[in-house]
């Protein structure tokens, strides 16, 4: 009884139809040849196994060098951030740079994947699902994700276009995940949430980088970044990729019009001012299309950031922010042409009145134009232009109220959207420090995912018809969804070398999606008739067993219960396909000094509601550096069990994850 | 599950061959251990600095301790000149102002700042990795530059001090003065 239009695959289609029906699972399959391969490299002896160095002790070693010699010797060592970590009262992970170069991970999904506090889930060749603490689906809205402070979202349907988002991972510094609405300073759509992929600033990426990669998957991969100088105080860096990814196959066996490339060009750019001012400047260029029938889907983007950082003194800092970015996409499955611009102001300043209290506030103002057009008129957006500008100031306070021992945050962000005007979102968190060893940690936040125009523009069709033929018109009423987050955390560095970190969490929802008739009519609205609970515990922890062997990794448990008062054919359960475990585990090995071999277990229960099952799954990546300029590597991925993924849209679309391998030569002068 | 058992095995393999088989280059934290160690061989400190001739020379760790045992197992047993060299893991204002070198650990609410302001006027040799540590008021500040060991002096605050820093030291040091 609902109107359905034939989808093809795409990024757009299930945007064509929400259907909420459920889905079935499936077996999946292993690849034990691989298994004996790994075992095959257990039994190569390392020749270190027969130097004389380990006969003098290392203390009366170093002791006898000369401070010059000291000067030359490569060290190794732990991440200090990890020592920031504690400081938090948040479930924060952070993943480094070296560590996502130790994984395999060729994009910034597969990069998330390392977070084990996020659901991250491929569909395709090029779309990926990824949420935070539940909610995980096409239209995953819960999460903010930002590359270097510029947000990536889309005001569409306030989710993520996975497949542009792009950074050359060798200059990757950190990615931060917070779970949870992490606090006051994070803007809109931080309710599950906050990514920030975060690059190295230009003066740390000097010299060249280059790359090829190919495999059965990825192929074609180029990647060339060159870092220099300008004078003392400016230094820069510029670099192009490209690549291509294969199409993948239906369970059917039938393959599915997913292959796609994508060029990207970027500038980065440090000017050290003097030593208390910086200004830093962020360019990307980027195209590609993807292998749609009838034509060709194609997307671009362009977008620049300028950050200006001003350290008045240790506890008193400004950060003025702007950015611009055009992002442009035409999907021919869906028919959907996608243009938009943002254009983003903020400020932020940190200092101490005095010594028990650090406060942050700022301000940011946010100007987006959304432009989508439809070839049909049987689906669309109305208004095709909606101009949505986004003001919001916050206020965060972090009191000292035993020094050394007990802290409380307080704060709250105002924020004004054309949808629903003014928003508030307040949070506390109390953190209490048992011993430098171990902290606790508790909070208690309100969160608000704003409307997007999904909810509020989206029509089928885009005329106007009668009252008795089924159509969907929009959400005029929509207001925003709502979470209140209780939250409570353990960490502990009980040595050095172990850290752990336990955060449970207890959300409730309400005012969330729905999709109802108006009554006695066939005229559908979106609607905010939905609710829920949602708890779960996230456990992550890093050990580092000896010098050359690192593991991290973490296990999360998810609950979630929704309920709706809007009618059938409206399926809650279909707002979220969302696991009830969840583990990575990721180990980082230095067989000897020139070869390395990172492992990554993952694996996941199935979900009631979508065709995914459960699938314990690995990758593995091999280093070789041969010389100090020149590295080779080999990775595969989706080893264990081929996994299919399916997500219920108009059309069942049963995608085969199948194992891929990639082999890769680096060179860096 | 098998399949489990059969990938924790092989990491645990992968693990022990590497630890076990191959020698180990430093961590970070021992070759700073190390040059600690030679700052006590080339730097001299003020007769006033010493309670008494033989006095131990005291090495203060503020924060956590990073070296782990490393420290006092490298310094054991060792003179800088007529003092045996001892290390003690300090707290109090009082126990900071008896060391002779100060090493501080930055992070986990430690306020490098404040911690400075204890050494102020006392011939102590303040050293750390924290940022700024040198616009900040210290004298030492060890940088990891790709990997490697590098740091920069201050030699100012030392010289008002009565701290005398051999040229061998001030050779390889980046001199970082902040008299403009």
């Amino acid at each position: 009884m609902q109107t359905q239009l034939q989808s093809r695959t795409g990024l757009f289609s299930p945007l064509i139809v929400p259907d909420f029906s459920g889905g079935k699972t499936k077996q999946g399959n292993s690849k034990f040849f691989l298994y004996v391969l790994l075992m095959v490299l257990l039994i190569i002896p390392s020749p270190k196994v027969f130097s004389q160095d380990q006969a003098d002790t290392l203390p009366t070693r170093l002791k006898s060098m000369s401070m010059e010699e000291l000067m030359n010797i490569e060290v190794f060592s732990v991440s200090r951030r990890l020592e920031k970590l504690s400081e938090t009262a948040s479930a924060i992970q952070i993943i480094t740079g070296e560590e996502l170069r130790r994984s395999g991970a060729t994009n910034i999904p597969e990069a998330l994947r390392l977070a084990t506090n996020l659901q991250v889930e491929q569909l395709q060749s090029n779309a990926w699902i990824i949420s935070s603490r539940g909610f995980n689906s096409v239209f995953a809205n819960k999460l903010l994700v930002m590359i270097n402070g510029r947000n990536i979202y889309t005001p569409l349907f306030a989710g993520i276009m996975w497949d542009v988002q792009s950074v050359l991972l060798e200059d990757v510094d950190r990615i931060e995940v917070i779970s949870g609405p992490g606090g006051t300073i994070w803007g809109a759509n931080a309710v599950n949430g906050v990514v920030n992929i975060i690059t190295k600033s230009a003066d740390e990426t000097q010299g060249v980088y280059a790359s090829v990669a190919t495999g059965n998957h990825l192929t074609d991969r180029v990647a060339v970044r060159y870092g220099g100088k300008i004078g003392e105080k400016i230094s820069y860096r510029a670099f192009i990729k490209r690549e291509h990814r294969d199409f993948t196959t239906l369970d059917n066996g039938q393959q599915n019009e997913d292959a796609w490339n994508l060029t990207h060009a970027g500038l980065r750019m440090l000017w050290e001012i003097d030593d208390q001012k910086d200004l830093t400047i962020i360019g990307n260029v980027y195209g590609g299309m993807s292998f749609s029938e009838p034509e060709r889907t194609t997307y671009d983007g362009q977008n620049i950031t300028a950050r200006y950082d001003h350290a008045f003194s240790e506890t008193s800092q400004l950060m003025v922010q702007a950015f611009f970015d055009r992002t442009w996409r035409e999907d021919i499955p869906s028919t959907f042409t996608d243009q938009l611009h943002t254009v983003d102001v903020n400020v932020q300043h940190s200092f101490s009145p005095s010594k028990r209290h650090r406060m942050i506030w700022g301000g940011s103002y946010r100007w987006m134009e959304s432009l989508v057009t439809s070839e049909t008129d049987s689906v669309g957006f109305v208004p095709e232009l909606r101009t949505m500008p986004l003001y919001d100031v916050f206020f965060q306070d972090e009191i000292s109220l035993l020094p050394e021992k007990l802290y409380l945050t307080v704060g709250a962000k105002l924020q004004y959207n054309i949808f629903t005007e003014y928003e508030l979102k307040p949070n506390a968190r109390l953190s209490y420090i048992i011993s430098p060893r171990h902290n606790i940690w508790t909070a208690v936040s309100r969160g608000v995912r704003t409307p997007s125009r999904i909810d509020v523009d989206y029509h089928l069709p885009t005329f106007p018809v009668p009252s008795d033929v089924p159509s969907v018109q929009g959400g005029p009423d929509f207001i925003s969804e709502k979470l209140i987050a209780y939250e409570l955390g353990y960490r502990a560095r009980p040595t050095q070398k172990i850290m752990l970190s336990l955060a449970g969490f207890y959300n409730t929802y309400d005012d969330l999606y729905s999709v109802e008739a108006i009554p006695g009519t066939q005229t559908y609205q979106i609607t905010n008739s939905s609710e829920g609970t949602s708890y779960g515990v996230e456990f992550t922890g890093t050990i580092q067993l000896f010098q050359q062997w690192r593991i991290r990794g973490g296990y999360t448990w998810f609950q979630k219960e929704l309920s709706t008062t809007a009618p059938a054919p409206f399926n809650v359960n279909s707002l979220g396909f969302d696991p009830e475990h969840q583990m990575v585990i990721h180990s980082m090995a230095d067989l000897t000094d020139d070869l390395h071999l990172d492992v990554i277990l993952r694996g996941r229960t199935a979900d009631e509601n979508s065709v995914a099952d459960d699938y314990l799954t690995f990758d593995v990546r091999i280093g070789w550096d041969v010389t100090n300029w020149l590295e080779l590597s080999a990775v595969g991925q989706n080893l264990g069990d081929t996994h299919y993924h399916g997500y219920a849209s108009g059309v069942s679309v049963t995608t085969r994850m199948e194992p891929r391998i990639l082999g890769k030569i680096a060179c860096r002068f | 599950m098998r399949k489990f058992l059969n990938i924790s095995l092989l990491l645990l393999f992968t693990g022990w061959f590497s630890g076990e088989l191959m020698a180990q280059p430093p961590a970070e934290e021992q070759v700073k251990a190390a040059f600690i160690f030679n700052f006590t061989q080339f730097i001299e400190w003020p007769d006033s600095a010493f309670p008494y001739k033989g006095a131990p020379l005291i090495i203060g760790v503020y924060g956590i301790n990073p070296f782990g045992s490393f420290l006092e197992n490298l310094v054991d047993k060792e003179y800088s000149g007529t003092h045996p060299i001892v290390v003690r893991y300090v707290k109090s204002p009082d126990e900071i102002s008896q060391c002779h070198i100060l090493y501080i650990e930055p992070g986990f609410r430690v306020k490098v700042k404040e911690v400075l302001e204890y050494t102020e006027q006392k011939a102590i040799l303040t050293v750390s990795d924290a940022e700024n540590f040198i616009e900040m008021g210290g004298m030492v500040r060890f940088k990891n530059v790709d990997n490697r060991i590098r740091f920069q002096i201050n030699p100012d605050k030392p010289n008002a001090a009565g701290i005398k820093i051999s040229s061998k030291v001030l050779r390889l040091a980046e001199i970082a003065s902040t008299s403009q």
